[in-house]
């Protein structure tokens, strides 16, 4: 089984991704509150895949997937935007994050970006 | 999605986010000056956003967003808060809770009184109606149907044009070219960021060089649901597809391979012809003529500019170093170093001029789209008017041509629509029908002098004195001390070019202003000369480049500054005892002339320093008159490369850059103009 990490700063968001993740084979390895927790715990759990808020408190989640790549350039990061974030997530991306997808987030389209970037 | 078993979860963190706005507003209202809460505020409304619309709560997703679009505003400085902004957000809050009461025991997803809120901070944001961006309620996921194939807009063929110059190149070198057009799903959100993905996987395997619409739109998402590039690389067809449709969103992606044919007389472009239904091709076929121009080219080679850039910021680098060296050199005996650091100047300046030639394009880049732009503009205004261009052949940096294009637009559509007259009116004050535009070109030591003409009625100078004492600019007193030229400049305020209708005062003044700034913005002079009934001339005097440029150090309050040389006229040292105070302000004769004197280190805010016998001046040019800056002493000229001042930086006011001298230590770049625009009154 797939490990998946679930960085959020909300519960509610966490949640919802957790609901949506377990329907397809996946193991929620952990969960992180914000970015500095998110580059901690995938140095701990080596996830094969991380699901990224980007506005979080302390560290945001372009700034960790900047760290986490460094510290693995393999690492396969998935980031979670709001609506009206495109230049945030075209950051995330020029920084290695495979693919994107949009809150309020449709079940399909987060478990179809989820094989996709599984499968880079 | 089933959303009510998070419905506790969402209940939970919403209360502590309302928690933590309630907090973070409060701090804030403390100290309005101090900004930081509102990154609190601004995340925690961004959180609550993402999960109302996430449980589907509309309205209270709308809400939030506007309020998240408020904070953002005040943060990035559009909006100033004051206690009435504090206390509608304070209302704001309690509407939330309400939502949230709302939810928890009704079940619905309403507030009372929350639409009154959103008029009254619209309201009080003062914004004109729409800039408090609205929050649009995401699309319902369309029902799929798996199998069942959209119409594909391919079919009618990809309508890109691959100029001959990129085909025989490519032919060449043995590169294939293709075009490419990209579909993307229709309920795609965030267009532009599949374009990048797109752009980023071809550039892996080669080089985009072209794109329909431009790149800007397709950065900025502005296109339907296709766009088309062309495509140079050595990959086969089938891996340049997979590139693109391993994308997610990406619903399809059709190329095409071109090839370069020999050119007969007489014979169109060969692309199309054999690859694309017939229709589209012929019609996109026509090869401008300046494309046409570019295709008789050869021994020429597509380079990056971003490559170029690097490129320049290096030689501006090396030229610091070769300043370093070259005065390290002169304190030391050794005789052979002194002759090699010579001979490493002179390959530098060499390489210098080379690399800073690359990147010049000549002026008619732009020039000659006028003709067709006046055309098209004069008959919608009903009037005729010819252009005519000289120098044309001036080279000036890319990244100077491309900021000036604007400007120079909005003066000629000025010329058109107001300096210049219909055919009639032309005709009962003695000149021909047809009124001219005329734009121009030359090199002037280290700058280029570019100016648009006309040969229209000009400026009615008792009307801007009318219009500037009715709007309040200055007082009619005032007013009367001007000369026509100054009076003219008013028009360039500000204040000015928004009064009503411009061309029933004088015939022109839109957006004279925006153009002076933007001019200004990277180092250039902008000025107006006016000939009323015979026509107005607009002089914009541009560094040849933006990179690397010739600035006068001085010392000023123990620190050196760059002045850019393009400002200054001359340095003098004049006796203290002759510098006159007129009433509040000190002046100098210089050659007849009296020139108003500042002192640069009260102008940075460091106050006056004390003078002796002799003061040394700098004489600029600034808001089109003389002006006498003292500074401690003037070390000398040399050609300094610009550094940005950064973020940090950034709202340093009166500084346009920093840049590094000969002994490492770090120097402020005089923003001439900003100085004295910040300090008008002492003027």
């Amino acid at each position: 089984m797939k490990k998946v990490l679930i960085v959020d700063d909300t519960k509610f968001m966490r949640n919802i991704l957790a609901g949506i993740l377990k329907k397809k084979d996946l193991e929620i390895a952990g969960e992180a509150v914000n970015g500095r927790e998110a580059i901690e715990k995938y140095k701990e759990l080596r996830p094969d895949i991380v699901t990224m808020d980007i506005i979080m408190p302390e560290i945001d989640g372009i700034q960790a997937v900047k760290e986490i790549m460094k510290f693995d350039p393999n690492a396969k990061i998935l980031m979670c935007s709001a609506m009206g974030q495109q230049a945030l997530v075209i950051e995330a991306i020029q920084a290695g994050a495979k693919d994107f997808v949009i809150k309020p987030f449709q079940p399909t389209r987060v478990l179809e970006a989820v094989d996709r970037t599984l499968q880079e | 999605m089933n959303t009510e078993s998070y419905k506790e979860a969402f209940l939970e963190e919403a209360v502590e986010n309302i928690n933590n706005l309630n907090k973070a507003l409060l701090n804030f209202e403390k100290n309005i000056e101090d900004l930081t809460p509102l990154n609190e505020l601004f995340r925690a409304a961004h959180t609550l956003k993402g999960m109302s619309a996430t449980m589907g709560y509309d309205k209270l997703a709308e809400f939030t967003h506007m309020l998240e679009d408020v904070m953002d505003r005040i943060r990035g400085g559009t909006l100033s808060p004051d206690i009435d902004i504090v206390n509608l957000l304070f209302k704001s809050i309690d509407v939330m809770q309400e939502f949230i009461d709302n939810i928890r025991n009704q079940n619905v997803d309403f507030a009372k009184g929350y639409k009154e809120i959103i008029t009254q901070i619209k309201a009080k944001s003062s914004s004109p109606a729409g800039e408090i961006k609205s929050y649009a309620a995401p699309q319902k996921p369309r029902q799929e149907k798996s199998g069942e194939e959209t119409a594909a807009p391919g079919k009618k063929g990809i309508s890109i044009i691959i100029e001959d110059l990129i085909l025989n190149e490519a032919a060449a070198q043995g590169l294939k070219v293709y075009r490419i057009r990209v579909n993307i799903a229709r309920t795609c959100a965030f267009k532009s960021v599949r374009a990048f993905m797109v752009s980023r996987n071809l550039s892996e395997k080669g080089e985009i060089v072209k794109s329909s619409p431009k790149a800007k739109d397709i950065e900025e998402g502005i296109f339907e649901n296709s766009f088309e590039l062309g495509f140079v690389s050595t990959s086969p067809m089938q891996e340049i597809e997979q590139a693109i449709t391993r994308i997610a969103e990406i619903e399809s992606a059709e190329i095409e391979e071109i090839k370069a044919q020999k050119k007969e007389a007489g014979e169109s472009s060969p692309q199309g012809a054999a690859h694309t239904p017939a229709g589209a091709a012929e019609k996109a076929m026509e090869i401008p003529e300046g494309e046409k121009k570019a295709a008789s080219l050869s021994q020429s080679v597509r380079v990056n500019i971003e490559k170029l850039d690097s490129m320049m910021n290096l030689v501006g680098e090396l030229v610091i170093a070769k300043i370093r060296l070259d005065q390290i050199a002169r304190n030391k005996t050794y005789k052979d170093l002194v002759s090699t650091v010579d001979e490493f100047d002179r390959i530098i300046d060499e390489l210098q001029i080379e690399v800073t030639d690359i990147r010049m394009l000549p002026v008619s880049h732009i020039f000659d789209r006028y003709p067709r732009i006046v055309r098209d503009l004069s008959s919608q205004a009903g009037k005729q008017v010819e252009v005519e261009i000289t120098g044309g052949d001036i080279e000036i940096d890319r990244t100077v041509l491309e900021e000036i294009n604007e400007p120079i637009l909005h003066l000629v559509r000025n010329c058109i629509a107001h300096g210049l007259e219909t055919p009639e009116q032309r005709e009962n004050a003695g000149k021909t029908k047809k009124g001219v535009i005329r734009l121009s070109a030359r090199r002037d030591r280290n700058s280029v002098i570019i100016e648009v003409s006309d040969d229209g009625r000009g400026i009615n100078l008792d009307r801007v004195r009318k219009k500037a004492i009715e709007k309040k600019l200055m007082p009619a007193d005032k007013l009367d001390l001007l000369t026509d030229d100054e009076l003219m400049n008013l028009i360039s305020l500000p204040g000015f070019s928004t009064a009503e209708k411009v061309d029933t005062v004088s015939g022109r003044g839109v957006g004279v202003d925006v153009v002076k700034t933007k001019v200004e913005a990277f180092g250039g002079i902008f000025r107006m000369e006016n000939y009323p009934g015979e026509g107005m001339k607009s002089i914009l005097k541009l560094p040849l480049t933006r990179a690397i440029i010739q600035a006068l150090l001085v010392k000023s309050a123990g620190a050196t500054y760059a002045i850019p040389v393009i400002h200054t006229i001359e340095t003098v040292e004049y006796p203290a005892k002759d510098i006159k105070d007129i009433q509040t302000r000190r002046v100098i004769i210089l050659r007849g002339e009296v020139v108003p004197v500042l002192s640069l280190s009260e102008l940075i805010g460091k106050g006056r320093q004390a003078e002796g016998d002799i003061v040394n001046m700098v004489i600029i040019e600034a808001r089109d008159k003389k002006i006498a800056l003292t500074v401690d002493s003037v070390l000398g000229q040399q050609e300094i490369a610009i550094k940005s001042l950064g973020e940090f930086l950034k709202f340093a006011k009166g500084f346009s850059g920093v840049t590094i001298l000969g002994d490492g230590s770090i120097s402020l770049i005089v923003d001439i103009q900003a100085l004295i625009e910040s300090n008008l009154k002492m003027v």
